[in-house]
C-alpha cells in the first residue's frame, strides 16, 4: 500500500541592497529591509496565508488522514518574526494539529555542508532550537539546502541521529531503480527519501503550462497517476517549494482548488494513505543502498551545484565568505556572526548564475538584480565592508586584551584525538545525544513520532 | 556647429569638449548655432543658440516615423549602438530600428540628423561649418550645399575627436569618416597623435590638418572627506567606458600584478560598457574578488569625490586621441599613469607615460607613486600647473585662427 508524502519547503532570502563601492564604510546595513519586508508580505498574502488555511482546512476535514511536512528556513522565520509575525502563528496552528511535521535544515539556507563542517553543525543546531522553540517539535528528518545530498553528508549529520534525509530521485543516480521506495545511505545508515520529481514537478512547474500534454491537471487525473503506482512502489514523495501555491502558480491557475480536492481523490483508493516524512521512515524498510559521491541537488536540468557554484564569480565569492570563518568566530560578536551567516544564504550565489538556457528563465524570475554581474559587484562590496568591520573589531579586541594583560592560553589538541572522518568509514564520533540534550534543555518537548 | 551631444546629456568626452569649446569661442566673440540630434527641454545653453534637429527632421513625417522620434531620444539617452559600450537596461529599447541591426540604425540616425541640419541651415546664416566626428559629417556636407545653393562658399571644418582606429570596432564607420575627411576643407585633430593616425590610416595630407588640443576649464574644486576605505587601503582608479579602446583588460592584469604583491592596495573600475561583464568574470577568475571593485555608474557630481579617493589614476587606453579624464584627476590632486598612445601626454609632461601593454612597467610606476608620496605630490603639483594653462580660451583662440585661414582659403579656391 503506497503512502503519499507531501513535503513543502518554505524560504525567503534576505536580499542585499544595491551596495555600491561608495557605500563601503558608510552604509550601516547590507540588507534591503524594505524590499525584503515587501516581498515577504506580498508572498504571505498570495501564498502563506491562503495555503496554510487550506492545509488546515484539509487536516481538519480528514481528521488525521491528511498530513504534510514542512522545512522552514531560519532566515524565513527571522523575517516573518520581524515583518509579519502572523505567519508564525499560522504555522503554529498547523503544528498544533499533530498532522504536521517540521524538518531540520541549515538555519541560513546555506551551502555550509560543502565548506565547513563546524559551521554546518552550528547552523543545523541553531535551526533545530528555533523550530523547537516555535513549534514544539525537535526535527527528526533532515533536508539539506536545495536538497543537496552527497555521501559524506550522512557523516556530517550523524551526531544528530536523524531518521532520514531527503534527496532528489534523480535518474542518473537511480538508474533502473525507482524513487518510490525508501533507500539507505552509503556508509552510515540513514534512510533516504527520494523526491518523485516527475509527479512533484507536474504540480510545481507544469501545473499551469498549457503546452503540456497533461494540462489541465485535475485532482482526479493526478490521483489516477498516483494510484497507478500501487503495486510497483511503496512511497510517493511529492517535494516542492511551498510558494508553488499562489506564487509560482498563481491563484487564478486553480492550484488551490486542485489542492483542495486532491486528498479526497487520492484517499478514494482504500490502499493509499498520507504520511509525514518520519512516519515514512519508520514504516518502510530500505530496499537498497544509494551512493552519491558527488553532490546532487533538486535544481535545474543538471541536478548539480551549477546554479550556485557554476561560474567563477560564484566560486570566488563563496570561497571568500567561508575564508572569513575563523576571524568572524574569533570576534565572538553575535551580530557579526549573524551577518556573516546571512551572507552564506545560497540565494546570493544563485543571483550570480550565468546559465541562460532552459533554466535561465527560472533564474531570471528569481533574480533580484538586472544582471548576475551586478549581484557579484554588490556582494563583493558588502564583503569588503564586512571584512573591514571584522578587522576593526579584532583590532579593538587586541587593544582591550593588552590592557588586561591576560595570560595567553595555548590549546594543543593531541593529534590522536582529532577525528578525521573518511567517507564510507564509520568513525566513532564523541558527542552528546544531541536531540535529547536539546529536548532536556527545552523542558518537556517531545519528538514528533 | 554640428555635434552629437552636450552636457548634461552626454556619454563621454565629446559632449564636454563641445561645451568647453563653444564657451571659449563665445567669449572670443564668435556667434554659434549648435545643432543637436535632440535637445532636451531642461537643458540651458545661454552662450549660444542650440537647435534640435529632430523637430525639423520629423516635421511633416507620417505616424510610421513616430517611433523614430522616440528613437532619437533613445539615441541621446542611451547612445544606442552609436556610443559603443553603452548598453541600455533591459526592456528599455523603444526603437525598432535599433533592434533590426546596428549598421542600418546608425546610418538611419545619421541621415535623419543630416535632414534636420539642412532645415536649420536653410533658416540660418553662417560663415563656417564646424562638425564634430563622423556622425555629423554627412550633415556638414549637406549644410555646405545649402550655402552653395545660396551662392555662398562656406568651408566645412571636420574636427576629429576619435577615429575608428581608436575604437577598433571594425565597422563601416571608417568609410564615413574617410569620406568626411576628404570632403572637408580643413581637419582639426585633438592631438598630434590623432593627426598621425589620420595621415597614416586615412591617407590625408598632413598639411590639411591643424592640431588644437582640448582644454579644461579651471575651476575651484570641493574637497571631500576621506573615504573610509582609505584607512586601510591605497586605491588605484580607472574611470571610463569599459570597452576595448580603454584597455580595461590590461587594467585587470595590472590589478592582479600589484595586489599579488601588496595586499593593501585596492583597484577600482568605474564605468560600464560591453566589456564590463567579461572584466567582472576575469576579476573573479584571477582571484581579485574584493581587490578589484566595480561600479557601473556615477553621477557627474560624484566624479570629483571619486578622483579624490584615488592615490593613483590609471588610463591604460589602447588608443586615446586626447584623454580628458587624466586632466580631471590632476585637477583633483591625483597623480596619473597614462598610456603612451594618448594625446594628453603632449600637453602634460608631469605624468608617467607607459605602453599600455607593458604591465610590469605600469605596475612599477603605480607602486612607485604609492610608496613615494613626496614624489607623487610634487609630480601632481607640477601637473596641476600645466593643467592650469590648458584653457579652452587658448584652444578657442587657435580655432578662430583656423576659421579665418580656412575662410580665406575657401575664397581663393
Amino acid at each position: 500500500m503506497p503512502s503519499v508524502c507531501f513535503y513543502f519547503h518554505v524560504h525567503q532570502p534576505v536580499r542585499l541592497k544595491r551596495f555600491s563601492l561608495f557605500d563601503i564604510g558608510r552604509e550601516p546595513g547590507y540588507f534591503d529591509e524594505k524590499k525584503n519586508a515587501e516581498i515577504l508580505r506580498k508572498v504571505a498574502q498570495k501564498c502563506y496565508y491562503p495555503a496554510n488555511n487550506l492545509i488546515l482546512e484539509l487536516i481538519e476535514r480528514f481528521e488525521g488522514r491528511f498530513k504534510v511536512s514542512y522545512s522552514v528556513s531560519g532566515v524565513f522565520l527571522d523575517q516573518a518574526m520581524d515583518y509579519e509575525p502572523k505567519i508564525i502563528e499560522s504555522f503554529q496552528r498547523l503544528a498544533n494539529t499533530g498532522c504536521v511535521e517540521f524538518l531540520s535544515e541549515t538555519y541560513y539556507h546555506s551551502l555550509a555542508s560543502l565548506y565547513s563542517e563546524e559551521e554546518f553543525f552550528e547552523q543545523v543546531l541553531d535551526h533545530m532550537l528555533l523550530i523547537a522553540r516555535l513549534f514544539g517539535q525537535v526535527p527528526n528528518v533532515f533536508r539539506n539546502t536545495e536538497l543537496v545530498y552527497f555521501d559524506y553528508l550522512a557523516h556530517l549529520i550523524k551526531r544528530f541521529h536523524f531518521k532520514a534525509v531527503l534527496c532528489e530521485g534523480w535518474d542518473a543516480i537511480l538508474g533502473w531503480r525507482s524513487p518510490n521506495f525508501v533507500y539507505e545511505t552509503q556508509g552510515f545508515p540513514v534512510k533516504l527519501l527520494l523526491k518523485n520529481y516527475r509527479l512533484s514537478d507536474d504540480i510545481a512547474f507544469r501545473f499551469s503550462n498549457k503546452d503540456w500534454k497533461g494540462w489541465p491537471l485535475t485532482a482526479d487525473k493526478f490521483a489516477n497517476w498516483v494510484h497507478s503506482i500501487n503495486g510497483s512502489g511503496q512511497v510517493i514523495n511529492l517535494f516542492m517549494d511551498y510558494e508553488t501555491f499562489g506564487e509560482h502558480q498563481w491563484e487564478n491557475t486553480g492550484v488551490f482548488n486542485f489542492m483542495r480536492h486532491l486528498p479526497a481523490a487520492i484517499l478514494r483508493h482504500p490502499d493509499v494513505d498520507f504520511v509525514t516524512v518520519s512516519e515514512e521512515a519508520d514504516r518502510y524498510h530500505p530496499v537498497g543502498t544509494l551512493s552519491m559521491p558527488y553532490p546532487v541537488s533538486w535544481a535545474d536540468t543538471e541536478r548539480d551545484l551549477s546554479a550556485w557554484l557554476g561560474n567563477e564569480m560564484q566560486q570566488a565569492t563563496i570561497k571568500a565568505v567561508y575564508a572569513l570563518e575563523e576571524k568572524v568566530k574569533d570576534t565572538r560578536d553575535l551580530e557579526l556572526l549573524k551577518t556573516w551567516r546571512q551572507l552564506q544564504t545560497s540565494d546570493h550565489f544563485y543571483y550570480m548564475c550565468t546559465k541562460w538556457f532552459n533554466d535561465g528563465d527560472v533564474h531570471k524570475y528569481f533574480n533580484a538584480y538586472e544582471r548576475p554581474h551586478d549581484a557579484y559587484i554588490y556582494f563583493t562590496n558588502v564583503l569588503v565592508d564586512f571584512i573591514d568591520r571584522v578587522e576593526d573589531f579584532l583590532a579593538g579586541m587586541k587593544v582591550a586584551n593588552k590592557q588586561q594583560e591576560a595570560p595567553r592560553i595555548v590549546f594543543e589538541a593531541p593529534v590522536a584525538d582529532l577525528n578525521i572522518p573518511v567517507p564510507g568509514i564509520d568513525l566513532p564520533v564523541p558527542g552528546v545525544e544531541l536531540p535529547n540534550a536539546v529536548a532536556r534543555q527545552l523542558g518537556q518537548v517531545g519528538r514528533a513520532q | 556647429m554640428l555635434g552629437w551631444e552636450l552636457p548634461p546629456y552626454h556619454s563621454g568626452g565629446l559632449g564636454r569638449a563641445c561645451e568647453g569649446m563653444t564657451k571659449g569661442l563665445a567669449r572670443r566673440g564668435a556667434s554659434i548655432s549648435f545643432v543637436l540630434p535632440k535637445k532636451f527641454h531642461d537643458a540651458r545653453y545661454e552662450w549660444m543658440d542650440v537647435h534640435d534637429a529632430s523637430t525639423y527632421a520629423l516635421a511633416g513625417i507620417d505616424r510610421d516615423f513616430q517611433d523614430e522620434h522616440l528613437c532619437m531620444e533613445f539615441v541621446m539617452r542611451h547612445q544606442c549602438s552609436l556610443m559603443r559600450g553603452y548598453a541600455a537596461g533591459p526592456g528599455e529599447v523603444v526603437c525598432g530600428t535599433c533592434f533590426r541591426g546596428f549598421q542600418s540604425a546608425e546610418h538611419m540616425h545619421v541621415n535623419l540628423y543630416a535632414k534636420g541640419v539642412m532645415e536649420v541651415a536653410k533658416r540660418a546664416n553662417y560663415g563656417v561649418i564646424h562638425a564634430h566626428d563622423w556622425m555629423t559629417f554627412p550633415a556638414a556636407v549637406a549644410a555646405r550645399k545649402v550655402a552653395a545653393a545660396r551662392g555662398k562658399k562656406v568651408p566645412f571644418i571636420a574636427q576629429i575627436h576619435a577615429t575608428e582606429i581608436d575604437r577598433h570596432d571594425g565597422s563601416q564607420i571608417y568609410d564615413v569618416e574617410k569620406r568626411g575627411m576628404l570632403a572637408a576643407d580643413r581637419i582639426v585633430a585633438v592631438s598630434n597623435y590623432t593627426k598621425s593616425i589620420i595621415t597614416k590610416y586615412y591617407g590625408i595630407d598632413p598639411r590639411k590638418i591643424s592640431v588644437v588640443h582640448n582644454g579644461i576649464e579651471p575651476r575651484s574644486i570641493e574637497r571631500f572627506p576621506k573615504h573610509p576605505l582609505k584607512r586601510r587601503y591605497k586605491l588605484v582608479l580607472f574611470i571610463g567606458r569599459i570597452t576595448y579602446q580603454k584597455g580595461p583588460d590590461y587594467y585587470v592584469r595590472l590589478a592582479k600584478k600589484v595586489t599579488d604583491q601588496f595586499a593593501n592596495v585596492k583597484f577600482l573600475m568605474i564605468g560600464s560598457g560591453d566589456m564590463q561583464a567579461s572584466m567582472v568574470e576575469m576579476a573573479a577568475r584571477e582571484g581579485l574578488t574584493g581587490k578589484l571593485l566595480f561600479s557601473s555608474w556615477i553621477s557627474d557630481e560624484a566624479m570629483d569625490l571619486t578622483y579624490q579617493m584615488a592615490d593613483v589614476f590609471v588610463m591604460p587606453s589602447v588608443s586615446e586621441p586626447f584623454g580628458i579624464v587624466p586632466l580631471e584627476a590632476i585637477q583633483n590632486g591625483t597623480p596619473v599613469v597614462v598610456s603612451k598612445n594618448s594625446g594628453v601626454i603632449e600637453v602634460v609632461r608631469s605624468c608617467i607615460a607607459v605602453d599600455f601593454w607593458d604591465i610590469d612597467k605600469m605596475a612599477t610606476a603605480i607602486v612607485t607613486l604609492l610608496k613615494n608620496e613626496p614624489y607623487a605630490k610634487s609630480m601632481v603639483a607640477k601637473a596641476q600647473e600645466e593643467v592650469r594653462g590648458l584653457t579652452w580660451d587658448l584652444a578657442a583662440g587657435k580655432l578662430i585662427g583656423v576659421y579665418n585661414d580656412t575662410v580665406k582659403e575657401a575664397a581663393y579656391a
